[in-house]
């Protein structure tokens, strides 16, 4: 029954990213200590008139109203301020998985994402603020399990074959096939045949130059019963595999993974003692170096399937199951290698289960580990920041102008105690045209955002001083479609964070509503 | 708390509309009218209260709008429960429009919403003609081409030929799959519409039969085996029942059929989410994303109504699978579109001796038209109607004719079809080498 409701989402992460999400969303936690206003009904779905009525915390409210949706999931709400319940946090009785900050206080975001920092939590911020959306992902380091990036085909090792696909080519002797069987030969044997008869035929050299391809096009055509054998086709459509780069090596940011200080003995031991998130990750990463190493020549163990091709049922079947054996002949020696290395760090045996070691090294060519720049590193200006504004201007992504005025708003109200165009409350009923003028605060934003242009070496234009007028406008509002966009934004990044799928935003997400545009600030190494 | 109830609302909105900005349209004018307008006159109508739907509704209740009718004909199931949030559980069996609408009108005060539980197809022009604005939140290509033809068939033009733009209603479609997704603004007759860029939604790719009949290799050829080949065989559930994804006993048995199968070719990984999936071509749907392209095209309905900033030109591509990425553009409005350019009959060549029933069959693959149940005119002389059963009846006998007795070379042929509501012109040229396309 209950799988059924998450159906739709299981088709698409799998049922291990659903036990993901469970394992961490068995409750939420909302944190806020303000009364629930008017205004808060115009903005949010889950408030109500009740409510205001009867003066209910906003905290309490939103918790009762999203309890209604999911009743596996158990919510709480706290009405304190941030300050005090940062301060009475202890992690023994409450371990927060996600941390969600949507303040436009420049203090409780640098205060929230450092005390984040430290306890090694992921932190999401996600506000909005007129037509314009932004969020920003921090953590010391997040580790990508399974990226969906990959591209299967390239790893049928065609041009190494090991020695039981070899052995399992030997069963198509093409010359003696009758026609319909020879239709029938999967491209993968026949790849691999006319890689072995290129080779014979050219004193054991590999194919490399133009006229080394041309001349296998013309052996894998030369093979044809008729010009239309829909299998060679496919062959000759996939013959670039044989003289691609192999991809059976580890492309260079998976050599960096692999020759990270936190794949080698010491680096795991103090993981082990920091309690650090990512242990698992990198045990099994230094359990995958040593068998590159030691075992597989250089190579990365087999992912162990094979994409759909044109042959009979058998054959494929066949050839499946040599890819998968060879595999899980790879895989058991990584999970062997994984518990050696568990019983030098003082690790239980069963740390990692025999499931997890085998699903990581099926998924070995699509992880990814990301390394973020924290928000205290990048509110004093750090030489990151500005290298990454740079480089979105660069490449014409002018919606990092609204970085730049983002952050001189948060500057602006920090000072002020209040946002420029800021209309106080109650007297937008009076609709009275001077209280709507803003030219004195954006005279202030400017100068604001001018200072910080020099600190970071960019140049104010004409499209800065728009962008800054634009957010006098919008005078600290916040738009429910925009609110509603952000927070879709910030919920996606919090499944891939869970889940360990996906890679997620770099650093700031920019959402210009007003142009239906965006760029992303990246504040974050990844290798 | 000195503030008023809707002023308090509001206040938001207030400061967005009184106040111009460097981006905002060339025509705003900051005023209390526009807020008036979204109160009292503009009338929004939200198409499908899907995962799309109910976000959609949400977003445009607290964007200011306040007349906004639905219509959807399915009902809730509970695998919509995980991203449709105006649903609950002990709604599950009801109609999804009503439910919808009378959660929203029980959240927010004032509001004008109504739910139609009804199939868009069946609604007469008039329906459509009192909004000012169409969202659709649709997960059927179909039900998109056809509603972004309706909307064009409404466009007049004056006496001088430019288009009347007051009969002009925009058209804000919104889709997506995982991940990724899509939204686009069609001002019909002015810009590209959904006809013109059909290419962007390619037709759903089917497995080869002889693959499914002879030698299987994947589960899913096994599950395609049990409902396409053994189910017209062996009619488990009576003569003439078509398999239904939604019965969880016509999937059981094609599941069942498809493991025994799978077990004779000794391939692996048919399950019972896999044979539901490949009968019902399911999408995988996330909250997220239904949230952030269902925002969007509220975003978009906004300034539309308002112009407080210039609304989207005209389509928006989303894609979160590594980091977060979007990208507008326009597409560019084709000239001899068939449904909002000037389009020439579309060239048919086939062979004289092919029967009219070929000639059917042939249609019903073209990947242009893509139609599943044309009826054809000439010269208002009906060749074949596939509804209603009387005329049906009436015209079948047509199909084993071949078309030299039936048709004239070059003659124009009018198709009509469920999903096309302005129909297509065809010209028939006889060619005696004419190949069915297989
Ligand atoms: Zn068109």
């Amino acid at each position: 029954m209950m799988a059924e409701r998450y159906d739709r989402q299981i088709r698409f992460w799998g049922e291990h990213g659903q036990a993901a999400l469970k394992d961490c969303s068995i409750y939420f936690l909302v944190v806020d200590d303000k009364e629930t206003s008017w205004r808060d009904l115009g903005r949010n779905f889950f408030v109500d008139e009740d409510a205001v009525f009867n003066h209910r915390f906003r905290a309490d409210t939103t918790q009762r109203l999203l309890q209604e949706l999911n009743d596996e999931v158990v919510g709480y709400s706290q009405t304190v301020s941030i300050d005090r319940f940062l301060k009475e946090y202890s992690s023994e009785d409450r371990l927060l998985p996600i941390f969600v900050c949507c303040s436009l206080d420049e203090q409780i975001l640098l205060k929230t994402s450092e005390f984040c920092w430290r306890h090694q939590i992921p932190f999401v911020y996600a506000v909005s603020y007129g037509l314009l959306g932004l969020v920003r992902i921090a953590i010391p380091e997040h580790c990508v399990w399974d990226a969906r990036e990959e591209m299967v085909a390239q790893e049928l090792r065609l041009s190494e074959p090991f020695e039981e696909l070899e052995q399992y080519c030997n069963n198509f002797p093409l010359e003696s096939l009758d026609d319909a069987n020879h239709s029938l030969v999967p491209y993968a044997v026949i790849l691999v045949k006319a890689f072995k008869a290129f080779m014979d035929s050219h004193q054991g050299r590999r194919p490399e130059t133009r006229e080394d391809q041309e001349a296998i096009r013309l052996l894998l055509r030369s093979w044809m019963r008729t010009p239309t054998e829909e299998n060679f086709m496919e062959a000759l459509k996939h013959c670039h595999f044989i003289w691609m780069k192999s991809l059976a090596e580890p492309n260079e940011s998976l050599q960096s993974i692999l020759k990270d200080y936190k794949t080698e003995m010491e680096g795991i031991q103090l993981q082990v003692d920091r309690k650090d998130r990512n242990l698992k990750f990198w045990i099994l990463v230094a359990a995958v170096k040593h068998f590159v190493i030691e075992d597989g020549q250089g190579k990365l163990p087999l992912k162990g399937s094979v994409p759909d091709m044109i042959s009979d049922t058998e054959s494929f079947i066949g050839l499946q199951r040599v890819y998968k054996k060879r595999a899980e002949k790879e895989h058991r020696i990584i999970y062997q290698r994984a518990q050696y290395i568990c019983k030098q760090v003082g690790l239980e045996e069963n740390f990692l289960s025999p499931l997890e070691v085998f699903e990581f090294c099926r998924n070995i060519r699509s992880i990814a580990v990301m390394r973020y720049c924290s928000l205290q590193d990048e509110f004093q200006n750090n030489t990151v920041l500005k290298d990454a504004l740079k480089s979105c201007l660069d490449r014409n992504e002018e919606d990092a102008y609204f970085y730049i005025a983002f952050r001189a708003c948060l500057q602006f109200h920090h000072q002020q105690g209040h946002f420029p165009g800021q209309v106080m409350n109650g007297s937008l009923s009076s609709k009275e045209p001077s209280l709507l003028d803003y030219e004195q605060d954006y005279i202030q934003l400017a100068h604001l955002a001018e200072k910080w242009c020099k600190s970071c070496d960019i140049v104010k234009n004409e499209k800065l001083d728009a962008t800054l007028r634009e957010m006098c406008r919008y005078g600290g509002s916040e738009l429910h479609s925009i609110a509603a966009l952000t927070g879709g934004v910030a919920a996606q990044e919090i499944v891939k964070l869970v889940t360990k799928q996906f890679r997620p935003l770099s650093g700031w997400f920019i959402f210009n509503g007003a142009q239906s545009t965006s760029a992303t600030v990246s504040l974050c190494t990844h290798i | 708390m000195s503030q008023g109830k809707d002023e308090g609302k509001l206040e938001d909105l207030y400061l967005i509309t009184l106040r111009n900005g460097p981006f905002a349209h060339e025509s705003f004018s900051p005023s209390e009218d526009l807020l008036n307008f979204l109160w009292n006159e503009c009338k929004v109508l939200v198409v499908g209260a899907g995962g799309l739907g109910c976000e959609l509704l949400k977003d445009l209740a607290l964007s200011g709008f306040r007349n906004i009718e639905v219509i959807d004909l399915d009902v809730v199931d509970v695998t919509n429960l995980n991203r449709q949030f105006l649903f609950r559980q002990q709604d599950v069996g009801k109609p999804k429009a009503e439910v919808a609408a009378a959660f929203i009108a029980k959240r927010i005060s004032g509001i004008n919403i109504k739910g139609h539980h009804a199939n868009i197809y069946d609604q007469p022009r008039e329906f459509y003609k009192q909004f000012n604005l169409v969202v659709a939140g649709l997960d059927s290509i179909d039900a998109r081409r056809w509603l972004n033809e309706t909307l064009i068939d409404l466009v007049e033009t004056n006496d001088d030929g430019t288009i009347d733009v007051s009969t002009v209603i925009p058209l804000i479609d919104g889709g997506t799959e995982g991940f990724r997704g899509q939204a686009r603004v069609i001002i019909p007759k002015m810009s590209a519409c959904f006809e013109c860029n059909l290419d962007l939604f390619p037709p759903q790719i089917s497995y080869p039969l002889c693959t499914i009949a002879n030698t299987p290799r994947l589960p899913e050829h096994c599950i395609e085996y049990a409902s396409v080949i053994l189910w017209p065989q062996q009619q488990p559930f009576g003569a003439g029942t078509k398999v239904d994804g939604d019965n969880p006993e016509h999937v059981k048995w094609i599941f069942e059929r498809a493991q025994e199968r799978a077990n004779q070719f000794h391939i692996q990984g048919v399950t019972y989410r896999l044979s539901q999936g490949v009968i019902k071509h399911i999408i995988p749907a996330v909250a997220s994303t239904n949230a952030i392209v269902a925002a969007s095209c509220a975003n978009e309905a906004f300034k539309l109504a308002t112009y407080i900033a210039n609304p989207l030109n005209n389509y928006m591509l989303y894609n979160g699978e590594s980091g977060v990425y979007t990208y507008a553009f326009e597409t560019e409005r084709r000239e001899e579109c068939p449904a909002c350019g000037r389009a020439q009959p579309k060239k048919i060549c086939v062979s004289p001796k092919w029967t009219l029933a070929d000639l059917i069959e042939v249609l019903r693959e073209d990947t242009e038209l893509r139609v599943k149940s044309p009826s054809l005119t000439v010269s208002s002389r009906a060749l074949y109607y596939s509804s209603p059963a009387s005329l049906e009846q009436a015209t079948k006998e047509n199909l084993p004719q071949s078309l030299d007795c039936l048709l004239e070379e070059g003659c124009e042929i009018f198709l009509t079809d469920p999903a096309l509501p302005l129909g297509r012109k065809l010209q028939i040229f006889f060619h005696k080498c004419s190949k069915k396309n297989k």
